[in-house]
């Protein structure tokens, strides 16, 4: 039988970076394939070209036997059946989800589209996705998780026979994500097929019939699922054995050498995100926030950067002070490395100098806000920093746009650095990152704790928290459900707390059982928000799809 | 039926409040002049508002693909030009005319939508630009005020014609024409397009052919505010265009119509349209001088732009 | 870092381009038309030009924190009229100065007060301040604005120092000043963070409301001082003479290589803009064309030049 797609040797280049090189795999009728990759590795490019959202520079796709024309677009893919949901929304906020689910291809009568008409037709869709919403609900009242199956039904609205699934569970709780897999069995059964992206390795394995591993732009492999496991899987992700992600903890036992909290947050709380959340800030330690995603954590940082308008007490040394605005926040010597890397982390449009230099614009033109900004003083913290942090820039006048992820992270880590911060806050530190800068910045926070910094850090990833931190508190709904330090920081408990919103007892749990990551239990429990092992390949949420 | 009048209010909060702000005008404009409600004054203020109300739809049209429009004066002008002055020359009836004008504008506009979809510049840009451009055209077809409209055209539309106010007729098709296209494929594609741009693009929607069509449909309905404004005056003047592009942005914001697109209903700028012209008529009656009535319209805008944005964030808290 | 400016980065300068385009220009209208190779016209055309420029300048002030200042047409008439009717009345020129200055600085102020606290959009909170201008002029002047003679403004628009005309070095210093503003001071790079992202922009301490009103009053500013230079110019008030301020400010700033939508842009690239729309108009004025006909070929040769080197990059 001939494969329904097939993708042949293709490359494509963006702005002299080749993030493809003669890539080629197939897709048979009624098979799954997973298509598995870092972040970075090119898979949302190549999916891309399948699309119609981008052309590729040489090589071709061949669609259902022949190859697809040089004007192919996203209208004609979706016309020759096949339907995507990509990990960026392509949702309208403000239109309803009925309009949303033909969005493109709306069903009219004698031209007229009738909301009874459209309201009909997309209840058996959603219902096929799992979703229990009021078709004329406005899309953008929905949480993420619901929009992203909105866009499966949106897929399916077009009867797809190839169904691209691009990161399209990265926001799904376990229920959702069960959905999805039913429709995907589904569509494989009727003879469809399924490109399925994700980072959870226990999803891939779970529902896929082959595996292709994708680096650095090329295929590695493509595996059949009987013949793999996690490890050889990830062997070819990664491409070499990673030691000592994570740096040494600190040394001091709090108890036995117990030091003054450097911020204290008491009470802290935050209209419908989080509320009477205490917090503890050392210097020389660096604690995490953990919990299911949208527990409160992002706003627990928000409000600590005057970002998020809140009440309760917080004290930095003891003396009460009030963070109504970041401009507070950096007065009182607190830093912020965003989530939201492209929008808030850095200005992409503006150069690595700049953004290096501008929280430092005080010092470097200190006497008041007319004074000229010193371009030898500039130039120095800007070689002094890229150094230091290793980002790799082709000079400091390169936009921050054309760096990498990791590096664009150096950036809004580093430009605080000159600042003397006395806390680091920092939500998600490592997302869409790959696995060497990752370690890269385990190692920077951790010398900065021991400089005397007092970090905190929320993650989605359990084993980062557990690799970086000295201690973690677990959010669930806004609250503080449990403390973990020392022995008792471990992924299971983490998750379990994580999922159940109550502290563990510390004897429940032998200890070995959370130590082996690929254990059914563990996998079952972190299904939810996790990672697995070595898992380096989550969304980057502020899209990292390039588009021409 | 009470779920669906409390979801039918949410939908309209934006709308309430301006509402609640015309009928306060009318109320104190019954005051004035007892006379609001006979057809003799309906025909009349219809047809002195018929070209805000028209220009400020071809506005928010642009305004909900998420684009704006430097050019609408401009492009009124032209219309009201070529209606005026075409027929004058002896070259057809008052029809052609109309049509001819109508056409001029829409191929306006999309040229206006093409420059937009194609060119990668910032609409903001490509209409300054535009109104050059389209202003220039006026002057060429109409280099000073004059032109003809018939006698009893502009009889039939100030004053009614056998008891009908046509200026509020033509409105009413107009808004009617809208709420159809609304409901077809075409409009959904055009508030897709305003709400999510890349969304609607990955989406299989020609986004391009959208723009144009949307920005085409602004010329229409700046066409026709440019032939209702000819036929209400009697005669072209290729510069009166010009204040009809602040105020039918005005109109539009003070409607509830996102700038960022994709957000907003026809109605509500219809609405604010009535409560500039109201606002303006009722400065007139309180004899206080004329010239206050540019100050008075400013201060409203940044009034309910403030307030609105006050009261979303405080919901958004 | 040294000395050396590579070609490439040159090509990929919009503000070169927009010198590059306004050579060019020149030098054909120069080979081609008829005089513009005099010194007399050349002189004539940094003059007219000045007018334009200045308020230019102030407009990519506000453009480049992504504001935008509609208003500038009636600050530029607001400070003529009010400068000519108090000059004429009992105050005498330098009270008449002195107030246009401080009315159009207000006038800033209240711009930046309604963009930074109120959160008006800056494209209606200065449309608006604009249409309340022309309506406090109606009234103050009830429909006829004065005419008067102040002697600084009238050496300052038609004098020469050196044979250069006062107001292209009075041009020229308020570029220089906002140069030293937008690219050297602490300010500016406060604007540009601005104009490249609020979000990102507020996360790292950039004091939004102090740049604003930076940005917007010396704008007023700068609109007041132009409208002072065109009385001076003409002798006369009108309540109308700002009009063409407005659009064609917006013009240069866009001419000269600034995106429209902030963070992007030289300043030196709107005095280019700023020449080469006067010059143009100039061209087209010199080969007798109708009002009309020379504003659709500027409108196109705008649409034209900002495709050829100022679209938006495409994401």
């Amino acid at each position: 039988m001939a494969p329904l797609l097939s993708v042949e040797q293709v490359s494509k280049s963006f702005a002299g970076n080749q993030v493809l090189k003669e890539v080629s795999f197939t897709v048979e009728p009624g098979e799954v394939l997973a298509l598995v990759g870092e972040n970075g590795a090119g898979k949302s490019t190549v999916l891309s070209l399948v699309t119609g959202l981008l052309a590729p520079d040489s090589g071709r796709v061949v669609h259902d036997g022949a190859p697809v024309p040089r004007a192919w677009s996203p209208h004609r893919a979706r016309a020759a059946g096949i339907g995507s949901v990509h990990q960026e929304l392509s949702l309208n906020p403000h239109q309803s989800v009925a309009e949303n689910v033909f969005l493109g291809a709306w069903p009219s009568r004698r031209g007229l589209v009738r909301t009874r008409d459209l309201v009909a037709r997309a209840r058996p869709l959603l219902e096929r996705v799992g979703l229990d919403v009021d078709p004329r609900t406005r899309a953008g009242r929905l949480p993420l998780g619901r929009q992203q199956l909105v866009e499966l039904a949106k897929a399916l609205a077009g009867e797809p026979r190839l169904l691209i699934l691009d990161e399209a569970t990265s926001a799904l709780d376990e229920d959702q994500v069960g959905a999805v897999f039913r429709v995907v069995r589904e569509l494989r059964d009727q003879g469809g097929s399924v490109i399925l992206v994700s980072h959870r390795m226990a999803e891939l394995f779970a529902v896929s019939d082959r595996l292709t591993v994708l680096k650095d732009g090329a295929v590695m492999a493509t595996r059949e699922r009987e013949r793999t496991d996690h490890d050889d899987i990830v062997r070819l992700m990664v491409g070499r054995e990673l030691s000592d992600l994570f740096p040494e903890k600190a040394a001091a036992d709090p108890v036995a050498d117990p030091v003054a909290p450097l911020l204290q947050a008491r009470d802290l709380t935050v209209p419908r995100a989080c509320s009477s959340v205490d917090l503890d800030l050392v210097p020389g330690r660096i604690l995490g926030l953990g919990g299911l995603q949208g527990q409160g954590q992002r706003e627990v940082l928000r409000a600590l950067f005057g970002l998020d308008r809140h009440t309760g007490q917080i004290t930095l040394d003891g003396r009460r002070v009030r963070l109504s605005s970041p401009r507070e926040a950096i007065r009182h010597r607190i830093a912020y490395v965003p989530e939201d890397r492209k929008t808030e982390g850095v200005h992409t449009a503006r150069s690595v100098r700049d953004n290096l230099a501008l929280p430092s614009l005080r010092t470097l033109a200190p006497a008041n806000r007319l004074t000229t900004v010193s371009r030898t003083a500039e130039t120095r913290l800007v070689a002094d920093l890229t150094d230091r942090l290793r980002i790799k820039a082709a000079s400091p006048a390169q936009e921050a746009r054309r760096l990498s992820g990791g590096n664009q992270q150096k950036v809004a880590l580093a430009k605080w650095l000159p600042t003397d911060p006395r806390v680091l806050l920092l939500a998600e530190p490592t997302r869409g990152i790959d696995i060497g800068t990752k370690r890269e910045i385990y190692h920077l926070l951790r010398r900065l704790a021991d400089d005397g910094l007092a970090v905190l850090v929320t993650s989605g990833d359990t084993m980062e928290l557990v690799g970086l931190c000295d201690e973690v508190a677990v959010l669930y709904e806004g609250r503080v459900v449990d403390r973990l330090t020392g022995s008792a920081l471990t992924e299971e408990r983490l998750v379990r707390a994580s999922v159940m919103g109550t502290a563990t007892e510390s004897d429940e749990q032998p200890e070995e059982q959370a130590d082996d990551p690929s254990g059914e239990k563990t996998v079952l429990l972190a299904e939810e928000l996790v990672n697995d092992i070595d898992d380096s390949d989550r969304p980057d949420p502020s899209g990292s799809v390039t588009h021409a | 039926m009470r779920e669906r009048i409390t979801v039918a209010a949410r939908g309209n909060t934006d709308l309430l409040g301006l509402l609640a702000l015309l009928l306060v005008l009318l109320v104190a404009y019954q005051h004035y002049d007892s006379s609001l409600l006979s057809p003799a004054t309906v025909t009349i203020l219809s047809a002195q508002f018929l070209p805000l109300i028209l220009a400020a739809a071809g506005q928010t049209t642009v305004m909900l693909l998420g684009g704006i429009d430097l050019s609408l004066g401009a492009v009124l002008g032209l219309a009201m030009a070529v209606f005026a002055t075409y027929e004058a020359r002896g070259a057809g009836d008052v029809v052609t005319a109309m049509a001819l004008a109508l056409c001029v504008a829409v191929a306006a506009g999309a040229v206006n939508g093409a420059l937009v979809a194609y060119a990668g510049l910032p609409p903001i840009v490509v209409t300054l630009a535009a109104s050059f451009l389209w202003g220039g055209v006026t002057l060429v077809v109409l280099p000073q005020p004059g032109g003809h409209v018939p006698a009893g055209l502009v009889e039939a539309y100030n004053n009614g014609w056998y008891g009908i106010a046509l200026p509020a007729v033509a409105v009413a098709v107009a808004l009617g024409l809208w709420k159809l296209l609304r409901t077809t494929r075409h409009g959904l594609a055009l508030y897709a397009v305003g709400g999510n741009e890349h969304g609607a693009y990955a989406s299989g929607l020609h986004t391009r052919g959208v723009k144009i069509g949307g920005y085409a449909l602004a010329g229409a309905f700046t066409g026709l505010a440019g032939i209702g404004l000819a036929i209400q005056t009697g005669s072209a003047d290729p510069t009166i265009g010009t204040p009809y592009t602040l105020n039918s942005i005005a109109a539009s914001v003070l409607g509830g119509i996102s700038f960022f697109g994709g957000v907003g209903r026809m109605r509500g700028t219809v609405l604010g349209a009535l409560v500039i012209g109201l606002l303006t008529n009722l400065l007139l009656f309180t004899g206080i001088s004329p010239f206050y009535q540019l100050v008075v319209q400013g201060v409203i805008l940044v009034v309910a732009l403030a307030l609105k944005t006050y009261l979303t964030r405080e919901a958004a808290e | 870092m040294s000395g050396l400016v590579s070609v490439a980065a040159l090509r990929g300068s919009r503000p070169v381009w927009a010198f590059g385009v306004l050579a060019v220009t020149w030098l054909a209208a120069i080979l081609f038309a008829h005089g513009f190779d005099s010194v007399a016209n050349f002189r004539y055309l940094v003059q007219t030009a000045s007018f334009l420029g200045i308020v230019a300048v102030g407009q990519t002030l506000v453009v480049m924190m992504s504001g935008i200042d509609l208003s500038v047409s009636g600050v530029v008439a607001l400070s003529a009229v009010v400068c000519a009717k108090v000059a004429s009345g009992t105050g005498g020129g330098a009270t008449g100065i002195t107030v246009a200055l401080l009315l159009s600085a207000l006038v800033g102020a209240v711009n930046a007060g309604g963009v930074v606290w109120l959160r008006v959009p800056p494209m209606v909170m200065t449309l608006a301040t604009g249409t309340i201008l022309s309506g406090a002029l109606l009234v103050y002047t009830n429909g006829s604005p004065s005419s008067a003679h102040v002697p600084l403004l009238d050496s300052l628009a038609n004098d020469r120092l050196l044979g250069v005309p006062w107001a292209f070095v009075l041009w020229l210093g308020v570029a220089a000043v906002a140069f030293w503003l937008l690219h050297l001071s602490r300010t500016g790079r406060y604007a540009f963070a601005l104009g490249a992202g609020h979000d990102a922009a507020r996360a790292s301490g950039v004091p939004l409301g102090a740049t604003a009103f930076t940005a917007y009053v010396s704008c007023a500013l700068l609109a007041g001082v132009a409208g002072l230079v065109l009385l001076g110019f003409t002798g006369t008030s009108s309540l109308t003479m700002g009009n063409p301020y407005q659009l064609l400010s917006i013009a240069s700033v866009v001419l000269g290589g600034t995106s429209i939508l902030g963070g992007r842009g030289h300043l030196l690239g709107t005095v280019g803009g700023a020449l080469l729309l006067t010059l143009l108009t100039a061209l087209l004025t010199s080969w007798n064309l109708s009002e009309g006909v020379r504003q659709v070929v500027l409108g196109i040769l705008i649409i034209g030049l900002l495709l050829v080197y100022a679209r938006e990059r495409r994401t």
